[in-house]
């Protein structure tokens, strides 16, 4: 691997999130590497608002829901990391984008100069039973930098 | 805070396996870990010799003589690649075996407790069209443990 400058963690706000961010910090130890928090809304639910907002009394703006579920996610990330990673604090920094999310990770890579893409091996698509999350999977096929998947034994002996 | 204490480094002697080995050591570097070097001696390499030699009767194949004789080899090569690659501050270690490889080489993270596994998406099966490797893509499908894959491409 050449000198990694930029890491981009993938947080998505689950349970795997605060290891997934764990890992990244110690990856980069010692190294003087920009850390980037990206969080994506998945397009998916805002197709969905698109649909059903004409119905709900009073009408709904998709607009409306992004700031707000933007400025959501903004705080819970920032949360995350003054509680656990005060000492990193510095060299992170986030962002949150809108799409279907293993492309907008792609993309993002590419967009970004990442060199290192961190991702859980699951996350918020939850189901028992399944090994690892259908967008972590295809990030780790497509990807054409470094990615490291996170996992932990003892999460991943839970499965069952 | 989680810290990395040892990392299994999946080698195959493909051409990607200098860089694995690089990034490897510079993680293990600044965490103060160990490298495990894992190579597995594919069983189909030494069944389908196996089988060339049941064949042709005037022979006898020695399996034992055979998988001593490519571990020494292999041992070999994996000590001038971890010279040529490590910093000698770096604590290394060797590990051969027989077997089928994703399976071995995840044995061998249980066995040692690692921390972190360091493969490349793409190994000795080398066909252009596959971006992927069967024993990396096994490995992320079964390993309890973080996985680096570097993804490294010839082109």
């Amino acid at each position: 691997m050449k000198e990694i400058n930029k890491v981009m963690a993938c947080v998505d706000l689950s349970d795997y999130s605060k290891m997934t961010v764990e890992n990244t910090v110690a990856i980069v130890r010692g190294l003087t590497a920009e850390i980037i928090l990206y969080n994506v809304i998945d397009s998916r639910d805002i197709d969905y608002l698109k649909n059903v907002g004409p119905h709900f009394p009073g009408g709904f703006k998709v607009e409306n829901y992004l700031e707000r579920v933007k400025a959501e996610r903004q705080q819970a990330i920032e949360e995350m990391i003054k509680k656990h990673f005060p000492e990193d604090k510095e060299r992170m920094s986030i962002l949150i984008d809108v799409g279907v999310p293993f492309d907008a990770i792609l993309k993002t890579i590419i967009a970004e100069k990442i060199d290192l893409v961190v991702i859980a091996s699951k996350g918020k698509s939850n189901l028992i039973g399944t090994l690892f999350g259908s967008n972590a999977e295809k990030v780790f096929r497509h990807s054409t930098v470094p990615v490291l998947s996170v996992r932990s034994r003892e999460r991943f002996s839970q499965k069952r | 805070m989680k810290t990395i204490q040892r990392i299994v480094a999946a080698i195959d002697f493909s051409v990607y396996s200098p860089k694995i080995l690089e990034s490897a050591a510079g993680i293990a570097e600044r965490n103060s870990a160990e490298i495990v070097a894992v190579n597995i001696i594919n069983k189909r390499l030494f069944e389908s010799i196996q089988k060339e030699f049941d064949d042709d009767h005037l022979c006898v194949f020695s399996l034992d003589k055979f998988i001593l004789d490519e571990t020494r080899r292999r041992t070999e090569n994996l000590q001038d690649l971890l010279a040529k690659w490590v910093p000698k501050q770096i604590a290394t270690r060797i590990i051969i075996r027989g077997g089928v490889p994703f399976e071995e080489i995840l044995k061998v993270v249980d066995e040692e407790g690692a921390d972190l596994i360091v493969v490349n998406s793409k190994g000795r099966t080398n066909f252009q069209d596959y971006m992927y490797g069967t024993t990396s893509e096994k490995i992320f499908a079964h390993s309890p443990v973080s996985i680096l894959s570097l993804n490294l491409r010839t082109w």
